[in-house]
């Protein structure tokens, strides 16, 4: 089942949102972190206490298993390096349990990679929706429904006054973070990005790019997400952050129409040229294929260059990243063979868009 | 083309910038190598850490003789002292949150602006903050309907917060 996501060049997320708007708000995410009374949280579980955790939480899954049929339940052992890589890559797993899982950790998680949980890594339990567009509220239901299956077995622990007890205090309270992964280009493009990011926290939200760092994303996607987690209700928290995510759609939009009444020729010339690029190109390195994808992302927003779905620049986004494209390839592939599967890969997917 | 200055073999496609003991070395690099000396393009959510501030607001709370104080605290569940939460950011078990209770509530007022959770509640293991919540809500309408004069629905209300409390 989860062999059959992985085999994709897509996961939830990056599929076509419910209501398309626009492409600016390409996905959104709540995560939940729970942990259980009278089990040490997992930085200090050993071999033995670890191992009684996961009993516990296995016991807890198979319980829910009649709601949850669509849910597999993962040992990181059984996973290849190969297959995490791609998980990561599909935003379904954290680094460190790519990397470094210990013993007592699992994976549990939705065949359209919508949901998962991840257990004893940073809390006992953090479970996760994702979902494509601006759909803060749904991934909360999603999680929330999850939740509430889990909690009917296990011993959450929970103090009226800290709220959901968490391995770190900075996510105590509602326990959640809740996120919005937006495309910025006019936003950067114009200078004002350093200024947005230093808003962002005056308003108690957190932005940095999904790929690089905050001050130089590549592919200009860069996810808002909230700081305070105790004091405010869950509901409040994904309303206010999908509203601060519209100011900036709106703030974008403005941009991208300034950009383009300013300098227009420059401007079409750099969407046009993208997508020759992206059309003929034989080798595009990683960083040059994001800021690529974004141009493209941009001018079929605008209308400047004929329609592709959304979900198509989704995947080629996702296959220029490394693990995605040696699944394709199938097997392990040097700098410069990427390089130049990147280029084909995106073709294809060019080529089939326009047809279709 | 420029060649990666590690390894000479592939096109450089990054710039990575390293400062060791403030001395500052630029190199251009290849993906591969970057990702080697720690500079990946693709690393999803590499967030500055979080815990490790707040290992330094419990210190800057905390100051002087109560910070000591706070320091010799230690979780009777876990046995984790508080001395280490400051450095790790996390605490031990659910019970460090009562053992270091005052030290949390300080620090979360300090970074959060508040300590009173108001969100979620679990169906199980939350009942009874649950039913507090309902007592509240029921005082509430309570006033409201002797506000109206509504002296019936004002009896109802009382005898549900009664049966609450009851059960409490």
């Amino acid at each position: 089942m989860l062999e059959a996501l992985l085999n994709t060049d897509t996961v939830k997320w990056a599929e076509m949102p419910k209501e398309e708007k626009n492409g600016i708000v390409v996905s959104s995410r709540v995560r939940l972190a729970r942990d259980l009374k009278q089990v040490p949280f997992p930085h200090r579980l050993n071999a033995e206490t670890g191992e009684a955790c996961v009993k516990l939480l296995e016991q807890a899954w198979q319980s829910c298993q009649v709601q949850l049929p669509q849910f597999e339940w993962k040992n990181p052992e059984e996973l290849t390096d190969e297959e995490k890589q791609l998980l990561l890559e599909k935003r379904m797993i954290t680094p460190k349990f790519a990397e470094n899982a210990k013993k007592w950790e699992r994976l549990l998680v939705k065949e359209d990679g919508s949901l998962s949980v991840l257990c004893n890594e940073e809390d006992h339990l953090r479970i996760q929706c994702m979902l494509p567009g601006l759909a803060l509220e749904e991934c909360l239901r999603e999680a929330n429904q999850l939740d509430d299956c889990l909690e009917q077995v296990l011993d959450y622990a929970f103090d009226e006054r800290f709220g959901y007890l968490t391995a770190c205090p900075t996510d105590v309270g509602t326990g959640m973070r809740a996120s919005i992964l937006l495309h910025l280009p006019a936003i950067r493009m114009s200078g004002q990005l350093s200024k947005v990011v230093q808003n962002m926290s005056q308003l108690g939200l957190n932005m940095h790019g999904l790929y690089g760092d905050g001050t130089k994303a590549f592919g200009n996607l860069y996810q808002i997400s909230n700081q305070i987690t105790i004091g405010q209700s869950e509901k409040e928290i994904c309303s206010f952050l999908e509203t601060v995510a519209g100011q900036l759609v709106e703030q974008e939009k403005q941009l991208r129409e300034d950009l383009k009444q300013k300098n227009p020729y420059p401007f079409i010339d750099r969407i046009t040229r993208a997508n020759g690029l992206l059309r003929n190109a034989y080798m595009l390195d990683a960083a040059e294929a994001l800021s690529l994808l974004s141009d493209l992302r941009l001018g079929v927003d605008m209308g400047i260059i004929e329609e592709i779905p959304t979900s198509v620049i989704n995947q080629m986004t996702l296959l220029s990243n490394p693990g995605h494209l040696q699944r394709k390839a199938g097997r392990k592939l040097s700098a410069i063979e990427k390089d130049n599967l990147r280029a084909k890969f995106i073709q294809e997917k060019l080529s089939v868009a326009k047809t279709s | 083309m420029a060649y990666c200055d590690h390894c000479k073999k592939n096109p450089a496609t990054m710039h990575m910038i390293q400062f060791i003991n403030g001395e500052r070395t630029e190199y251009n690099l290849c993906e591969e190598c970057a990702a080697e000396m720690g500079g990946s393009l693709f690393l999803p959510d590499a967030q500055f850490s979080l815990p490790n501030l707040l290992g330094s607001v419990f210190e800057s709370v905390l100051g002087g003789a109560q910070a000591h104080k706070s320091q010799t605290k230690i979780c009777p569940s876990c046995k984790t002292p508080f001395s280490e939460v400051g450095k790790t950011g996390k605490v031990g078990c659910s019970d460090c949150y009562a053992a270091f209770a005052d030290e949390i509530e300080s620090s979360l007022r300090r970074v959060q602006g508040n300590a009173q959770h108001v969100g979620k509640i679990p169906a199980r293991n939350g009942k009874p903050a649950q039913m507090r919540k309902q007592i509240e809500r029921y005082k509430q309408q309570l006033q409201k309907a002797i506000g109206m004069e509504e002296y019936e629905k004002a009896a109802e209300f009382r005898d549900k917060i009664k049966e609450l409390e009851k059960q409490l």
